[in-house]
C-alpha cells in the first residue's frame, strides 16, 4: 500500500475550518437546545393568581406624609395590635395580645379599655378584626367563631355565632365590615369563605369553595374586607396574593394583583381600604408596604418603602395589617409600631412618600 | 462521520441541559416533601414553594425569604415571613410565635442556619412543630448538652419530692406566660416531671430573663422566684 506523503502545514487551512464550523455548530446546537428546554421546562415565575397589573406606575411611591405615630396609647398598652375603627374622634384598636379594644382620643391617649370589665359577655379570644356601622361596633372574635356586636362602651349588644355549614370547619372570622345596608361581611379564613349575613346575622351568601382555590370561584385564607361606596366588597385573597372584587351580593366581579414581591404584587396582603375615589390600598406584611392601586386595578403606587423598585430596601412599616381611611388620613395599624397615621395627596401632587 | 456528528451532537446538547434542569428539579425533590406537611398551603396545581420563596419578576433576583426589608431591625430575618402567616390569620396562633413584649430563643437575623431555622426545617422533618430535633421537653439537650442533671433538676419527680409546683399548665398559645409547667417521663405530655421547658419557654420567656417562664426578682435580679415556683417554703 502507498504511503501518501503529506506536509503538517498544509492540512493547517482545513483544520481551521473543520474548527471554525464545530464551534459554530455547538454554539447553535446550544442555543437551540437552550430555546427547547426552556420552552420544556420554563423556569418558575410568578404565579398569575389574579389579573396582573401594568407595571408601567411600579417605580412611583404613592405620596402620604407620616403625621403621627402612637406606638403605645398615652396610659395604656396594647399587645400586637391588628385593626381599627372609628366612631366620630374615637379610635377602637384591637389589642389582639390582650384580647380586647382599646379606645384612644383623637391625641392618641387611652380613653377606655373594653373587655370583660365592661361587659361579662366580651369574651375575646383572639380578636382579627374591627369594623363599625358609625354607631356599633362588630369584632371579629377569631378563635370563638363569632362576631361581638357592641355600643361604644363596651356593653355587648348581640353575638353572631357563625355555624359551620355541614362539612365544613369551625369558622374562624379574622375580617369584618359593615355595609350600608347593614349587611356584616366576614372572613372565614379556614374554611376560605367570605360569608355576607343580613342585618340579623343570618348567612344568606359565601364567596369561596370551601378549600384552597383561585380563579374566579375559591380564596386562598380569605384575609382583610373592605367596601366602596357603591357596596362592592373587596377581599384581600391573603395567599393567592390578590384582591378580588365582589359584588355586594357576593358575586365575582374581577380580581388584580398578582403573588410576587414587587411593586404592584402581593406577596402577602393583610388589610385593604377603599376611599372616596375608588382609590384601593392594600397593606402588605412581607413588603412591609402599602401598595395603592386604582378603580380598576391599575397599580398607582407604594406608600412606605424607601425605594418602590426594591422589595429589600427599608421601610417604613414593620408588619402593617389593618388599614382604616377618614377622609385624605390613612390609619395603618402595625403589629409592632403600633397606629402610624398618613396624609394622603392626589397622586399628582407628588409630595413625596413615607417620613 | 462529520454528518454523525451533526445528528449526534443535538442530542447531546439537549441531553446534557435537560439533565441540568433536572439536577435542580432533583435537588428540589430531595429538600422534603413540603407538599405532606402543614406548611402545603397550595391551591391544585400552583407549587408549594411559592409561599414562602415569593416570586420575583426579575430573573436573577434572591427570592423570599432572602430580602428582608429593615434588615436591622428586630423584625429581620425569617421572623418577618414566618410571622407573615403565623399571626392568626393564615395560623391560629399568633403571638406565640412572635411577641415583641416576649423574648425569644436567640438567633442571627437573616443567617442561615441561625434564624428560627436553627431549631426549624420549615420544609418538613419526622418531629412535630418542624423541629430539627427531637420533640420533648428536653429537646434543648440537643445544642446545650451540658445543661443537665448535674446542675438542673430535670428529671426529679416534682411531685414525689413534696414540692409544690404552680401554674403547672400554663399555656403561651393562649397568652399565657407565665408559671411552670411540668411533664410525663417521656417529656410528651403533662406529667410530674421537671425538664427543660418547666422553667423555659424559647418562644417567649419573661424579659431581660434567659427566656424563663418566671420573672426574675426585681431586686437583684435573682431568680429566686422561679425556685419558689416549686419550693414554696423556702
Amino acid at each position: 500500500m502507498e504511503k501518501t506523503s503529506y506536509q503538517p502545514w498544509d492540512q493547517k487551512p482545513q483544520r481551521r475550518r473543520d474548527t471554525t464550523s464545530v464551534l459554530g455548530g455547538l454554539i447553535v446546537l446550544l442555543i437551540v437546545g437552550g430555546l427547547i428546554t426552556a420552552v420544556l421546562f420554563p423556569p418558575i415565575e410568578g404565579v398569575k393568581t389574579g389579573v396582573p397589573v401594568s407595571r408601567k406606575l411600579s417605580t412611583l411611591n404613592y405620596p402620604a406624609v407620616v403625621t403621627q405615630t402612637i406606638g403605645q396609647p398615652v396610659g395604656g398598652t396594647w399587645t400586637l395590635p391588628t385593626s381599627v375603627a372609628a366612631i366620630g374622634d374615637a379610635r377602637y384598636v384591637v389589642d389582639t395580645g390582650n384580647n380586647r379594644i382599646v379606645e384612644l382620643d383623637a391625641e392618641g391617649h387611652l380613653a377606655a379599655t373594653l373587655d370583660r370589665a365592661t361587659d361579662s359577655r366580651l369574651d375575646l379570644r383572639q380578636p382579627m378584626s374591627i369594623a363599625t356601622d358609625g354607631r356599633r361596633l362588630f369584632v371579629a372574635n377569631s378563635l370563638a367563631g363569632e362576631i361581638v356586636v357592641l355600643n361604644t362602651s363596651g356593653a355587648v349588644d348581640r353575638v353572631i355565632g357563625l355555624v359551620a355549614q355541614p362539612g365544613e370547619r369551625m369558622p374562624r372570622p379574622i375580617g369584618v365590615v359593615v355595609a350600608k345596608d347593614g349587611s356584616v361581611i366576614v372572613s372565614d379564613a379556614d374554611n376560605h369563605r367570605v360569608l355576607i349575613l343580613n342585618p340579623e346575622g343570618e348567612r344568606v351568601n359565601s364567596f369561596g369553595t370551601g378549600t384552597r382555590a383561585g380563579g374566579s370561584g375559591g380564596l386562598n385564607v380569605p384575609g382583610g374586607l373592605a367596601v366602596d361606596a357603591a357596596g362592592y366588597i373587596y377581599v384581600v385573597d391573603t395567599l393567592n396574593g390578590r384582591i378580588v372584587k365582589l359584588s355586594p351580593e357576593g358575586e365575582f366581579i374581577r380580581d388584580f394583583a398578582s403573588l410576587a414581591d414587587t411593586a404592584g404584587s402581593l406577596a402577602r396582603p393583610k388589610g385593604v381600604a377603599v376611599d372616596g375615589e375608588g382609590h384601593i390600598f392594600v397593606s402588605d406584611g412581607l413588603q412591609a408596604a402599602i401598595e395603592v392601586f386604582g378603580r380598576n386595578g391599575e397599580y398607582l403606587g407604594v406608600i412606605g418603602r424607601r425605594d418602590a423598585t426594591d422589595p429589600r430596601a427599608g421601610s417604613i412599616f414593620e408588619a402593617p395589617s389593618g388599614l382604616a381611611l377618614f377622609g385624605d388620613t390613612m390609619i395603618v395599624v402595625d403589629g409592632v409600631l403600633g397606629l402610624i397615621a398618613l396624609q394622603l395627596s392626589d397622586p399628582g401632587a407628588n409630595v413625596g412618600a413615607g417620613e | 462521520m462529520r454528518r454523525l456528528i451533526w445528528v449526534v451532537a443535538p442530542l447531546i446538547v439537549t441531553a446534557v441541559i435537560f439533565a441540568m434542569r433536572s439536577g435542580v428539579d432533583v435537588a428540589l425533590s430531595e429538600h422534603k416533601d413540603v407538599a405532606s406537611t402543614a406548611h402545603n398551603v397550595a391551591t391544585a396545581g400552583t407549587p408549594v414553594c411559592i409561599y414562602c420563596h415569593v416570586p420575583r419578576d426579575a430573573a436573577g433576583q434572591l427570592l423570599w425569604p432572602n430580602g428582608q426589608p429593615n434588615a436591622k431591625s428586630d423584625f429581620a430575618g425569617l421572623k418577618r415571613l414566618c410571622f407573615s402567616c403565623h399571626d392568626g390569620t393564615v395560623t391560629r396562633e399568633r403571638s406565640y410565635v412572635f411577641n415583641p413584649e416576649r423574648p425569644d430563643h436567640v438567633r442571627t437575623a437573616g443567617v442561615t442556619g441561625q434564624d428560627c431555622d436553627r431549631c426549624h426545617d420549615a420544609h418538613g422533618t419526622t418531629n412535630t412543630k418542624f423541629l430539627r430535633v427531637t420533640t420533648n421537653a428536653n429537646f434543648c439537650w440537643n445544642c446545650h448538652f451540658r445543661a443537665g442533671p448535674a446542675d438542673h433538676p430535670v428529671g426529679v419527680d416534682a411531685i414525689a419530692a413534696g414540692m409544690h409546683p404552680v401554674d403547672t399548665q400554663f399555656n403561651p398559645k393562649a397568652g399565657d406566660y407565665s408559671g411552670t409547667r411540668l411533664w410525663n417521663e417521656d417529656g410528651t405530655g403533662p406529667g410530674n416531671r421537671v425538664m427543660c421547658l418547666t422553667c423555659h419557654n424559647p418562644h417567649g420567656g419573661q424579659p431581660n430573663t434567659l427566656i424563663t417562664t418566671v420573672e426574675y426578682d426585681s431586686e437583684g435580679g435573682s431568680f429566686q422566684a422561679l425556685c419558689r415556683s416549686c419550693h414554696v417554703d423556702r
